[in-house]
Formats: structure tokens, C-alpha cells, sequence
């Protein structure tokens, strides 16, 4: 039996036109199975030079596991009663991952700082180019993602230049102002200091070996004639760059090697604060997980309720927004970096609206119609602006707009300068709705895309698509995303809407389908059509909720996501399909209260 | 008050002044490392995009080679290496997997990322696994638009095979950060003892970091393998710039003791070349630069790499003149070897990649070749310069290793994407290697073993999975002395 992606697949290979729109075959014949499985396990073409360039970087995580229902999701347990059989070091097991220590975000460091010391970051401490914080650059969707996060110099030199800037700018004695006061530069003032705040900063107590690190610096300074603020500041220093504020370190070695084992309070409490706030626990949380008690399933409860109610919960959506729009990057003809700013700042309001003001589930995303503009994406909807600021508007009474995915900022967000390819939109769109990335191409076909694109420069992308649909070798992945970038070719590279036809009064067809790899597809004519698909479709809006799970626990995407996503929908919907309701079921999920201990051979 | 030269001081005293290119010959010449007769080791890689086709290679000095005469007894040069693990293994566009190969050997581990650290991280990672003794631990450096994949731009592969630093562009903050701000002299040229207490405190405040990070990749970590190589690379990362973090009074010294005085503060060339630019895209998103100024740009950043090199600044590091696949966008008519090509004519919207390579214009990539090579000749022109020379009377190039290499060759009647023909050379290298021309198609792999074959390094290249494209089991006995 094949899988339903294939014969999916095949059900779209052979366009039958008439001259008139594509009609297509859905039936699969035999003779055709060799063929396409062959093609479609080596030829996905994002044209080289021409057009766009191959990007998707594939599922990497996980060692191909068949993934069994983790069952349960109890706190405080293995996870759900299953232990793993092995994992590998970059896997995971039936219920859980492994951790490979997240670096803090630039959001969630720039947070940190501010949630712990009270300080500010400059805009230049956050601009690479001007020697600050680089960029984060991790894999998937979201670019905190630990897998294959890098680590460049300019990290280790900003890091170290932010955190003398900062120790600066600290106000100490506010800082340490419920600690008795040391107006000496004493060994009790000292630990004092480094207990307090590095507990803060450490998201845990420090053991005695590093708070004999960290006093080691104070004494330094001490011997140096340095007071206790001046000593306080040195430390700070040294804990600012300290691999255990910089990175979420877990215990990889705890517990049986290669089994799964339950986070401990410490644990649960860093990754609730790197979730919900972007940030570090607050007083309140690592006093419940200094006793133990955030293990339990009430007080879990009863802290994220507290903490969605913090208005620092709402750092989390606007960096899901950031991410999930990558409208900051948009570089349609003439783009400038206000343009980049405003879409940004929509696309982000438009979220928090949504979900914190509206109060509306993640479906009712895909057809909302109340967007929260400002004058340059009023502009890019062809509409007037209500004021200089952030305003919402109802773009109900335009045909073509309904829902998050026909916004201005994320049609800005799916492409390069080579706008309305349906390459760069598709893969964006497949990633994004479908959490998938399209088999990247072999070189070994690199020429024939390369004749492909001489052959057909100048023509639509309409035209270039349909001669793909006409070649087996192209089609037969190319239907993994490009169906979904039809609905999207009235919209130019900057999310304006530019008709019925092109340039050249060719048709731009609205007609695509969602290429779920289910028996049942859904099909679109139009954008209402598709942003019901879209909102309706359970494939899709389980994808969204992997999104969640990627987001919460840190890493991209895998089988492991993929299936817990699953049972985490299903409690989301019955628990009102409301945020709260999606963060509460990511919460209680295994692969968010667990981590895979590493197996004895990868700690080799 | 204790006197003590300073690269900040010149800075500082040129009130504003900045003077362009050229500053070396301002500079008086002088002997450096008097005090140390041999020359520690050094390697520097190159890398052009786009490549040189083999037909013109094996032209010589009569085609597109032909910047490299003046150095011809110092140069070998490969006109037929092949790079095929970059195709046998893994995803992605082709001039991008083979960036992921050159100066690595063995094919990507995955997508747009090398499988193990670049020739000049693994030396340094041998020869310095506390930290390089010197202000920079490395240094990447160079002229390229386009940032649709790491593997384009990325030369500096880290431990784990992730990308290392970025190139840097822009002369001027290469400059600050190989010679600013790194002693403890103030502007005055005289040592404040202030900055020298406030120095030695953020020398503790980093080796408390280190000792944390240290303690977390060791054996008593309670980290797994991948977490702890994650910090490995960071702690690598630190002892890079650590001396730019926390200036030590000996590393000061050293430096000063080599009569390393203050170069003259540059300006950047070209001023309507983005150096800050960092946008996506391939083809007409290249930004259009006037040929003259992309090229004095990257002169200067050779020039500023050799001074960093005859001030042992650094000893280890990457050039890179256009990223692989070649998309930059240039202007101007460029002439050499008898022809010449329009890039104003030919470039709008697109590159030489498109223009060029993907329309099999051999005739015009013969050109953007010899650009190329004329951009990398003149930093090894600039670390060759004889009125620098170290106490073994050796040039910086001399008792330097350089390594150049690029991605695809093409031409013929091929389209391009072929594995074969490809261009390397050897540089300098301490006397270990006889120039000339080598036409034998042995792999990149055989090359780069080889070259570290006379320094006595034990650490292998790569992960191992080169091992079958190997054409010489040894080493490529005809290029040693």
C-alpha cells in the first residue's frame, strides 16, 4: 500500500487541458508508480540562477523512528509511563528529545536582561552591524530554534561588550535592595550578590563550585581596591557571559542514559519563562519550582494562567508573529527599511489583537477580517488610512482579503526580490501551513532546470508553472507546493493586489488546492475558498499547533512534534480553542515536560 | 608614566584626517619579529567565485592566470582537481555544496553546512587549543552581496561543520577591529594605570567564563555530546576574541615589541558600495558596483591582512572575492589578456552567474575570472611586499601558507555544473612546495593534506567520507620539496 502522500501525488501528476483551465486527472494508474516515486524522491527544482534557489533544508532532527501515541500527559512521571528505546543524540525516543542547549534568543536575551537588571538594551547592542547581538539564524519557522543554531565570533564579542555595557548601566543597590545592605566590599556581600542575582540569571541556584567561580571575580576586584558596587559590577560581568544564563543547559546526563525522565522544577520553570515570556522565571515561579511544587498539575496550571496574565506573555505572540511572517526580511522592488518596520508592526498587532484583545482561536486567524494597519500597509491595501498610528480596519468589503495569510506583511514575507514566484511563495506557504519542507533538488537534474529556465525566460509564472505541471520529472514535487501558491499570484511582491490579469492582460487563475497528502484535498477558487480550506482543514491547523510545540520547546519540527501535535489539538479544541487553551495543552504535552537523557555512546 | 606605542594613538592623531588607499607605503619599512627567527604558522585561505574554466587555465600566465605572474616561483598552481563528493552527497544548489567542500575536503553533512571545521580552524584548533597568542584568533574577511545561503560566503567552517564568521566587508571596521582598542595605551601613547587595573579585571572576569564553559564541554559536564560541541564552538569563539574583550600586558607587548606601529586609519572605498547590505536573492537583487571600487576594496582588505600578518595580529584566516556562484552585480568596462567585457551592458538585473556562466558565455567568464584572480593577486602582492621582511629574511607571503581555491571551473562546451578542472593554488609556505603547473586530476582532498604533510599536523581532514575520492593515497608527492 502506498502512503497517501504519494498517491496524492499521482493524483495530481497529469494535468488533462482542453484548452481552457486546468483540469486535473485524480486518477492514479500503476504504470505510473515507478516513475513517480523515483521522481518524486529526487527532483524538486527551485531553479538556479533564474529564479529562486533551493533553500529547504528538510526535516533534520530525529532518527526516523516510527513515533507510537505517547499517551498521558501527566507532570511529575516519565512522561506519559514510556521510556525510550535508545534515541540518538540529536533524536528522539517515543515521548521526548534531547536538549541541545538553546541559546537564548536576541529577544529572550534583550528580555532577560531587562526582566533581571532592570536595563535596557541600546539599539546598537542589538544591531550586528554596528557590533552588537547578531542575528538569530536557527532552522525552521522560528529562528530560536536550537538545531544547528550557530555560534560566530561577533556572538562571543558582543556578548562579552553588552554585558560591561550593561553591568554599567545597572542600578546595584536597587538591585540588591532587599538583600541586607553591604556598603563593604566583604565575602557576605559578595555571596549575597552572587546568590541573589545569579539565581535570577541562571534560572536556578548556583552549586558551590559556581559561586566560587563567580566570587573568584569579586575577589579579584577586591584585590584590585575595587568597593562592594564596583566588585558587584565586575561579577555581573562574568555572569552575563556565563554559558548558564547565555544557554538553557538541562541535566542531559541524569537518569538512565538514553531513557526519558521528567524536568525538574528548575527545569520546567526555564522553559515556562523562555516560552510565555521570553525571558527568565520571575521570584513567584522559581519559588515553585524550588519546592517542587510547579511539578504538579494544579500549580503548573495555575502558573501559566498566572503568566498569560502578565502582560509579558504577550512577548511570546509578538515573537511567534516576527517569525511566522518574516515580514522584517521583505525585500520586494523598492522595499526600505520603513516599509520593513510598518509590515512588521501590523503583521505583529494584527496578532496581539487578535489573540489577547479578540480573544479568537488560531482558526479564526485564517479568516479574520479586522487587521490592525498603519499608513503604509493602509496603503498597500488600497484603502485610507484611520490615523497616523496602529488602527483596526475591516477589510471585509475587499474580495481580496480575508484572514492572516492575505495581509500585506506575510505576502511581503513569502519571497525575495523575484516576487510572485511560485517557488519561493509555495515552499514558504508549505512550510508555514503544512510543516513540511519540499525534498530538496539533486544537482545531478541542476541542467535541466538550467535548459528549464532558458527555455521559458520570459514568460508568467502562470506559464512557467504549467509548463512544469506538463513534466513528470518537475511536477511530480512541484505539487507539493506550488498549489498552494496560486491563490496568491494577484498579489505583487508587497502584498498588493493587482487584478484579475498581469501586466500583459494575461489571467492570473486563482484555482489551486491545499496539498494536504490526504485522500481528500481540499481545492480553492478563490481566496475565501482558500482561507476556509485553510481554516477548516485539520491538517493545516495541526500544523499550527506544531508550530506551538516548536516555538515552546525550542526546536524545529519533527516526527516526535508531529505526533504529539495531534493529542495537543484535541485538548486545545475542547478546552475552547482558546490561546490560553493552546498553551496549556503545549505545556502539559510530553515533549514539553520531558527531555531524552543522553545514550552512553554520545557522550563519547 | 610608562611610554608605549600604540595603534590607537595614530588613530587618534590623525584628528579626523583619514587617508585612503594606499596606506603601506606610508609606513616606513622595518623588520619585524627580530626576535623570534622562525615564523610561526600561518595559513590564510582565498576564495573566488565562479571559478576558471580548465581550458583557460591551462593557458598559464597567458590567460585569465596571468595576475599571478609577478609570484610565478612562489605559486603552484592545480588546473585539474576534482570536488565530486560535493555532488555524490546531499541537497542543495550546486556552487553552494561545493562551497560547503573547499578548504574541508569531505562533502556537507547536511544542507548548507560543512561536515567538520575549514584547513585554517583545524591548524589553529592543533597548533592553539587554549587560544591563539595573538590579538585576533582568526579573521574572515571580504567582498560579496548575497546572502541566500551560508555555504555562499562562508569560507570560516567551525569545529562542528556550522558556520564561523561572517566576511567581513567593510575596511574600516576591519581595521578598528584589528587595530583599534586593543592596548592599554591611551591617546596620549602613555599606559593609564586605570586601564591597565580595569584590563586585568576583565582578563578575570573571562577566565571565570572561560573556566564555566570549560567545565561544560569537559568530562564532568552534564551535558550530551551535541550540547557540549554547541558550547565548544561558543568557548572557541570566546578564546577568538578574547584578547579584544581583555587586552593582556604581554600580548601587548609582544605586539609592540615588533615595531608594529600604527598604521594609517583607511577610509572605505566606493562610496555607493553597501557594505552593510544583507538582503537574500540571487541574480538582479546583486547590487550594482562600480568594478574599480569592488576590487579596491577588497585590495585594501588584503593589504590590511598582510599588515595583520607582519604584526602577528592574527595567523589565521579567509579572504573571499565574490561568494560561490559569483552573484555580484558590477559596472564598468573591465579589460585584460586582449579582450574586454561591458559589465554595464551585460549585468543590469542579473550577475555574471546569469549573464555569464548560465549562458555559457566562456568568453566573458574568462574575464570575470582574470578579475578575480587580479583581486586575489594583489593581496598576496601585499603580503610579498620585500620592503617587509621578518627575521628570517623571508616576505610575510614567504612564511605564510595560502591556499586559494574556488568552486566550479566550466567551460568548453559543458554548462558549467561539472566537478572536474577545478582551480587551486598553493602560496608561500614556508619554502615547502614547488611551484609550477599541475595538470594531474587529483582531488581537493589530496591537496589539502598535502599541504599540511611538511608542517607535521596529526589532526586528519574532515570526517573521513573523502576517503574514496582520494586519487593519490599519500600525498601529492610532486608538489613537496
Amino acid at each position: 500500500m502506498l502512503p497517501s502522500p504519494l498517491l496524492s501525488q499521482l493524483d495530481r501528476l497529469l494535468p488533462a487541458r482542453a484548452g481552457g483551465p486546468v483540469v486535473w486527472r485524480r486518477t492514479a494508474t500503476i504504470a505510473l508508480l515507478g516513475v513517480c516515486q523515483l521522481a518524486c524522491s529526487t527532483n524538486v527544482g527551485p531553479s538556479d540562477g533564474g529564479g529562486a534557489v533551493g533553500m529547504g533544508a528538510g526535516s533534520s532532527v530525529g532518527a526516523g523512528t516510527s513515533v507510537a501515541d505517547s499517551g498521558g500527559t501527566g507532570t511529575g512521571t516519565s512522561a506519559g509511563g514510556q521510556t525510550g528505546s535508545g534515541g540518538t543524540a540529536s533524536g528522539h525516543n517515543e515521548t521526548s528529545r534531547v536538549s541541545l542547549a538553546p541559546r537564548l534568543s536576541k529577544f529572550e536575551y534583550r528580555n532577560s536582561i531587562l526582566d533581571v537588571l532592570g536595563v535596557s538594551l541600546l539599539p546598537e547592542e542589538m544591531d550586528a552591524s554596528l557590533g552588537g547581538v547578531p542575528d538569530d539564524a536557527g532552522d525552521g519557522v522560528f529562528k530560536h530554534l536550537s538545531d544547528h543554531q550557530t555560534s560566530v565570533e561577533q556572538h562571543a564579542l558582543a556578548y562579552g561588550q553588552v554585558a560591561e555595557a550593561v553591568a554599567g548601566r545597572t542600578d546595584i543597590p536597587a538591585l540588591t535592595a532587599a538583600l541586607p545592605a553591604c556598603t563593604q566590599a566583604t565575602e557576605a556581600c559578595g555571596s549575597a550578590f552572587v546568590e541573589s542575582v545569579g539565581q535570577r540569571l541562571f534560572r536556578r541556584p548556583l552549586d558551590d563550585r559556581e559561586m566560587q567561580a563567580m566570587l573568584g571575580v569579586y575577589r579579584a576586584a577586591i584585590a584590585e581596591s575595587a568597593d562592594h558596587l564596583e566588585a558587584a559590577r565586575w561579577t555581573l560581568m562574568a555572569l552575563l557571559q556565563s554559558p548558564q544564563f547565555l544557554f538553557h543547559l538541562e541535566d542531559e546526563t541524569a537518569g538512565i542514559a538514553g531513557q526519558t525522565r521528567a524536568l525538574d522544577g528548575f527545569e520546567l520553570a526555564a522553559r515556562l519563562a523562555s516560552f510565555l515570556w521570553v525571558s527568565v522565571p520571575d521570584e513567584a515561579l522559581l519559588l515553585a519550582a524550588a519546592d517542587s511544587s510547579l511539578l504538579s498539575p494544579e500549580v503548573l496550571e495555575a502558573q501559566v494562567e498566572r503568566m498569560l496574565a502578565d502582560a509579558k506573555a504577550q512577548r511570546f505572540t509578538e515573537v511567534f508573529a516576527i517569525d511566522f511572517s518574516r515580514a522584517r526580511f521583505a525585500s520586494f522592488e523598492g522595499a526600505t527599511d520603513a516599509d520593513r518596520i510598518a509590515l512588521n508592526e501590523s503583521i505583529v498587532a494584527t496578532f496581539q489583537d487578535h489573540f489577547w484583545t479578540q480573544q479568537k482561536s488560531i482558526a479564526d486567524l485564517f479568516v479574520t477580517t479586522r487587521f490592525i494597519v498603519n499608513p503604509t500597509v493602509a496603503a498597500l491595501l488600497g484603502v485610507s488610512s484611520p490615523s497616523e498610528d496602529l488602527s483596526p480596519i475591516d477589510v471585509a468589503e475587499l474580495p481580496e482579503r480575508m484572514g492572516l495569510m492575505s495581509h500585506p506583511a506575510m505576502i511581503a514575507g513569502m519571497g525575495d526580490r523575484l516576487v510572485g514566484s511560485f517557488v519561493n511563495r509555495g515552499k514558504y506557504l508549505l512550510e508555514r501551513l503544512l510543516c513540511r519542507n519540499p525534498t530538496a533538488f539533486p544537482s545531478t537534474i541542476a541542467s535541466e532546470i538550467e535548459e528549464f529556465n532558458n527555455e521559458t525566460t520570459g514568460l508568467s509564472e502562470h506559464e512557467r508553472s504549467e509548463i512544469r505541471r506538463t513534466r513528470r520529472e518537475c511536477w511530480a514535487c512541484h505539487a507539493q507546493f506550488e498549489p498552494l501558491a496560486f491563490g496568491f499570484s494577484r498579489y505583487d511582491g508587497a502584498g498588493r493586489y493587482v487584478g484579475e490579469s498581469d501586466m500583459d492582460g494575461k489571467p492570473l487563475p486563482l484555482d489551486g488546492w491545499i496539498p494536504t497528502g490526504e485522500a481528500d484535498e481540499p481545492e480553492y477558487s478563490d481566496v475565501e475558498s482558500y482561507m476556509q480550506a485553510l481554516a477548516t482543514d485539520p491538517v493545516v491547523q495541526t500544523c499550527m499547533t506544531e508550530h506551538f510545540i516548536d516555538f515552546a520547546t525550542a526546536r524545529v519540527g519533527d516526527e516526535l512534534g508531529k505526533e504529539q501535535a495531534k493529542s495537543v489539538r484535541e485538548a486545545y479544541i475542547k478546552n475552547g480553542s482558546t490561546l490560553t487553551a493552546m498553551v496549556s495543552a503545549v505545556v502539559q504535552s510530553p515533549v514539553f515536560l520531558t527531555l531524552l537523557t543522553a545514550s552512553e555512546s554520545s557522550e563519547q | 608614566m610608562r611610554k608605549a606605542l600604540s595603534r590607537r594613538t595614530l588613530l587618534a592623531g590623525a584628528g579626523g584626517v583619514l587617508v585612503g588607499l594606499p596606506f603601506l607605503e606610508e609606513m616606513q619599512p622595518r623588520l619585524a619579529r627580530a626576535q623570534t627567527p622562525e615564523p610561526p604558522m600561518r595559513l590564510i585561505t582565498m576564495f573566488f567565485g565562479l571559478g576558471v574554466a580548465r581550458d583557460e587555465s591551462i593557458k598559464q600566465f597567458a590567460g585569465p592566470l596571468e595576475p599571478y605572474q609577478p609570484l610565478a616561483d612562489k605559486m603552484a598552481f592545480f588546473t585539474n582537481l576534482e570536488v565530486k563528493q560535493a555532488h555524490d552527497f546531499g541537497s542543495g544548489e550546486p556552487h553552494f555544496k561545493v562551497g560547503d567542500v573547499i578548504f574541508v575536503g569531505d562533502p556537507q553533512r547536511r544542507e548548507y553546512e560543512a561536515s567538520g571545521p575549514s584547513i585554517e580552524q583545524l591548524v589553529k584548533r592543533e597548533l592553539h587549543p587554549d587560544g591563539v597568542p595573538t590579538l585576533i584568533g582568526s579573521k574572515s574577511v571580504g567582498m560579496w552581496f548575497r546572502t541566500g545561503s551560508v555555504s555562499q560566503y562562508t569560507r570560516h567552517w567551525n569545529a562542528d561543520g556550522s558556520p564561523g564568521e561572517r566576511p567581513e566587508r567593510r575596511p574600516t571596521r576591519i581595521f578598528q577591529q584589528m587595530f583599534g582598542g586593543q592596548t592599554s595605551a591611551g591617546p596620549d601613547g602613555t599606559v593609564d594605570p586605570a586601564v591597565v587595573r580595569a584590563n586585568h579585571l576583565r582578563r578575570s572576569v573571562l577566565d571565570a567564563v572561560v573556566g564555566e564553559y570549560k567545565h561544560f564541554v569537559g568530562d564532568a559536564s552534564p551535558l550530551g555530546a551535541e550540547s557540549k560541541a554547541k558550547l565548544a564552538v561558543h568557548l572557541d569563539n570566546i578564546r577568538n576574541v578574547e584578547a579584544r574583550l581583555a587586552p593582556m600586558e604581554d600580548a601587548i607587548e609582544d605586539a609592540l615589541s615588533q615595531e608594529c606601529t600604527s598604521p594609517t586609519p583607511v577610509t572605505d572605498p566606493g562610496t555607493d558600495i553597501p557594505y552593510d547590505l544583507d538582503q537574500g536573492g540571487s541574480g538582479g537583487s546583486a547590487p550594482i558596483i562600480a568594478h574599480e571600487d569592488f576590487l579596491a576594496a577588497f585590495q585594501l582588505q588584503g593589504e590590511l591582512m598582510a599588515l595583520a600578518l607582519r604584526c602577528d595580529v592574527l595567523r589565521f584566516g579567509s579572504m573571499l572575492f565574490v561568494g560561490s556562484g559569483g552573484h555580484v552585480g558590477l559596472r564598468g568596462t573591465y579589460s585584460a589578456i586582449g579582450d574586454s567585457v561591458n559589465f554595464s551592458q551585460d549585468l543590469p538585473g542579473t550577475s555574471a552567474h546569469d549573464a555569464y556562466f548560465h549562458n555559457n558565455r566562456w568568453d566573458k567568464c574568462r574575464l570575470h575570472a582574470h578579475y578575480c584572480q587580479t583581486a586575489l593577486a594583489s593581496a598576496l602582492l601585499s603580503m610579498d611586499d620585500p620592503n617587509y621582511l621578518e627575521a628570517n629574511g623571508k616576505t610575510v607571503l614567504d612564511n605564510t601558507l595560502v591556499l586559494i581555491g574556488t568552486d566550479y571551473g566550466g567551460g568548453g562546451t559543458s554548462t558549467g555544473h561539472i566537478p572536474e578542472g577545478v582551480f587551486h593554488a598553493v602560496a608561500g609556505g614556508n619554502g615547502h612546495f614547488k611551484p609550477g603547473f599541475y595538470d594531474t586530476p587529483y582531488n581537493v582532498i589530496d591537496l589539502y593534506e598535502t599541504a599540511l604533510k611538511p608542517y607535521g599536523l596529526t589532526t586528519g581532514m574532515g570526517a573521513g567520507r573523502h576517503a574514496t575520492y582520494r586519487r593519490t593515497p599519500q600525498e601529492i608527492s610532486e608538489l613537496l620539496v
